[in-house]
């Protein structure tokens, strides 16, 4: 056979050939099929809306002018059905207004009248907020004495519906102690009263002398004259910085040299954290509820070093022999050793990127200006993708979205606490620094994956509060 | 279903029109990586390289009848890429015709099998065997070739030509043609040869 005849023999042999692969092989080259996410980003955008269109709708329904007048419409009601029940009430309209006291008789007269329907809103808004501060304990003390009202509750129009031309009259109290009068007086008369240092023309040693005269055998329970909103609402956004701590686990059925070059080669990088939240707080008990998205990023980085020698052996013809009338040829076959001097520096990189949407319950507590609190609990993860290479052998890396090195598309639900401490900048605003950590129940790895990867993270945090 | 339906279907990311092409391609592209990574495991690393690359750039693919070529030359590049990790070529240039050796030689290997013929050619220096194999069995011309291994194609004609000088005197040879001579010698003892 001539030469060019082998060669052309060699083409047409070769360029043909196949090797077959098992279906499992070939599965395993397709790429990784895209999971439909449209119905979770649907959720995610109708949930953003709906939140914005709560916090839109709440922020305008109520304001303060309102709550006031609620609030005041409330205690007058209070006042009102206290009486009712004791029926000793006496209602008169008269035209002057004016609560008197007899400290000799223990006979009371509050004579209650509101004429000024026309009062303006500021009107309100002055006497809520003087109201809020006329009541300290030393002001309810004073309310066992005599109050005279009048003036204030003239330009109330809100009260007026409820107590116009009413008059309380209350020596009708007969067969009732004193003590037992200021005590439904002073439990239920939550009625918006005016700076008492303003009240002109009060006789204060009358008023204080007939203070004495009055025992009270149980805690006075302050009025409530909290005029805002009950909840109040706040955007957050907040970035970060945080340190995943890694845990590798051989996942696969037998020891994989993989596993201990990663452990001692692999270092975790500094992630970074950035989110927008909202908030819903409960003024009253200082507990808030918030929900938001937030954006993780972290990476892996691996330095390999790597000096040796593969050492491969197989079994192949060494020798071809023909013998010396060249009509047989003999092959011999035996152990070929090939021996690979390996070495190098690779230094390779893989990240994973996690969207959440982080759902807390929270407490805060105020001091003066600074704020403590804290928050516990769970971001739900919406998706997590993994990018860059991860090593695959002693001295090569493969991509991560390749097998056998996959990685989950969703690490479900993380558990998160945060401690945090803050300080108002603004009547409006206030900035927090806290320290988080996060706990992933789940792993990142597939189950696939002969290499378990888990986190936990452990970061500081700052963010900004600005109250709608 | 032809190559075209199947590639446009991929390009849209069709999962059927995907296991089509990886199925009715794969087994090829192995058999080249092998040819050029001489082991199966690291043929399929390779191979596996290569399905990631076709997927992930078979939107540059303006003709799908083309598939196969341009597939052959990205699952030759990943193969070139894992020997270049491994090894580094040292290609020495050189001025010689570009003749084909002539003679003649024994018809014994017009009957091997692939495997063998593989292994023959495998015993070449690595350079020369890239070289040869690019233009004989793979049919890149030398401007192909100096392009696929950043080579002059005046040295890509001097590899090829000592190649073929080289495989005629292994094919001819009666005594031992490589460093396995030692295996050689004791075979023949165990044998009785």
């Amino acid at each position: 056979m001539e030469y060019k005849d082998f060669e052309f023999h060699l083409k047409s042999s070769l360029q043909g050939e196949e090797i077959q692969l098992t279906d499992r092989q070939l599965a395993a080259l397709l790429p990784a099929s895209k999971t439909d996410y449209t119905w979770k980003w649907i959720i995610l955008i109708s949930g953003i809306i709906a939140l914005a269109t709560a916090l839109f709708w709440l922020a305008n329904k109520d304001n303060n002018t309102k709550s006031t007048a609620s609030y005041i419409n409330k205690s007058a009601s209070t006042v009102h059905n206290t009486h009712s029940n004791n029926n000793d009430a006496n209602i008169k309209t008269k035209v002057d207004s004016k609560v008197v006291m007899s400290n000799n008789d223990n006979v009371f007269e509050n004579t209650l009248e509101n004429t000024d329907t026309n009062a303006t809103t500021s009107s309100i808004s002055n006497l809520s907020k003087t109201s809020i501060k006329s009541i300290t304990p030393e002001h309810n003390e004073t309310l066992t004495s005599a109050i005279e009202i009048d003036k204030h509750l003239s330009s109330i129009p809100n009260i007026s519906s409820s107590i116009n031309n009413t008059t309380v009259k209350l020596d009708a109290f007969t067969g009732s102690t004193a003590s037992e009068k200021m005590g439904a007086l002073q439990q239920d008369l939550v009625l918006p009263v005016s700076q008492l240092t303003t009240l002109e023309g009060l006789d204060m040693k009358k008023v204080n002398s007939g203070q004495k005269m009055f025992q009270f055998t149980k805690k006075v329970q302050c009025a409530d004259f909290f005029v805002g909103r009950k909840v109040a609402f706040a955007i957050i956004p907040e970035i970060g910085i945080f340190y995943p701590f890694k845990s590798l686990e051989n996942n696969a059925s037998e020891p994989t040299l993989i596993l201990p070059l990663r452990e001692e080669n692999e270092t975790s990088l500094e992630g970074l954290f950035a989110a927008l939240y909202g908030r819903m707080t409960f003024r009253r008990s200082g507990f808030y509820i918030q929900a938001g998205v937030s954006y993780a990023r972290h990476v892996e980085k691996m330095s390999l070093s790597y000096d040796f020698i593969e050492k491969d052996t197989t079994r192949g013809i060494i020798s071809t022999t023909i013998s010396t009338n060249g009509d047989t040829i003999t092959n011999i076959y035996g152990d070929i050793i090939k021996e690979t001097h390996l070495s190098g520096n690779k230094i390779v990189h893989h990240s994973f990127s996690l969207i959440d949407i982080p759902i807390v319950v929270g407490y805060e507590k105020p001091f003066g200006d600074w704020i403590i609190g804290a928050d516990l609990g769970v971001n739900v993860n919406v998706n997590m993708k993994a990018n860059g290479k991860i090593l695959s052998s002693a001295t090569d890396f493969q991509p991560t979205d390749t097998n056998p090195y996959n990685f989950n598309k969703n690490v479900g639900l993380q558990l998160r606490g945060t401690l945090h401490a803050g300080r108002n900048i603004s009547e409006k605003s206030r900035v927090y620094l806290g320290i988080r950590g996060t706990y992933l129940p789940n792993t990142y790895s597939d189950d696939s994956n002969p290499i378990t990867q888990s986190y936990r993270f452990g970061g500081a945090y700052l963010g900004l509060i600005y109250r709608l | 279903m032809s190559i075209e339906d199947i590639v446009l279907g991929c390009k849209e990311g069709n999962r059927k029109c995907q296991e089509a092409l990886v199925q009715k391609f794969a087994p090829g592209l192995l058999a080249i990586c092998q040819r050029y990574t001489s082991d199966i495991h690291k043929s399929q690393d390779v191979l596996q390289d290569t399905f990631y690359m076709i997927f992930k750039n078979l939107h540059t693919l303006h003709d799908p009848k083309a598939f196969f070529s341009w597939a052959k030359r990205i699952a030759i590049n990943a193969s070139l890429e894992l020997l270049r990790k491994q090894h580094k070529f040292i290609f020495v240039e050189m001025e010689i015709a570009n003749d084909m050796p002539s003679g003649s030689i024994p018809d014994v290997y017009s009957t091997m099998a692939n495997a063998e013929l593989i292994k023959l050619l495998q015993k070449l220096p690595k350079t020369l065997y890239l070289v040869f194999n690019l233009h004989v069995i793979e049919g890149y011309n030398h401007q192909e070739i100096s392009d696929i291994l950043q080579i002059s194609e005046s040295t890509s004609r001097a590899s090829l030509f000592k190649a073929r000088q080289r495989l005629m005197s292994q094919l001819n040879t009666t005594q031992t043609v490589d460093q396995n001579s030692i295996y050689f010698t004791d075979n023949i003892k165990q044998y009785g040869i």
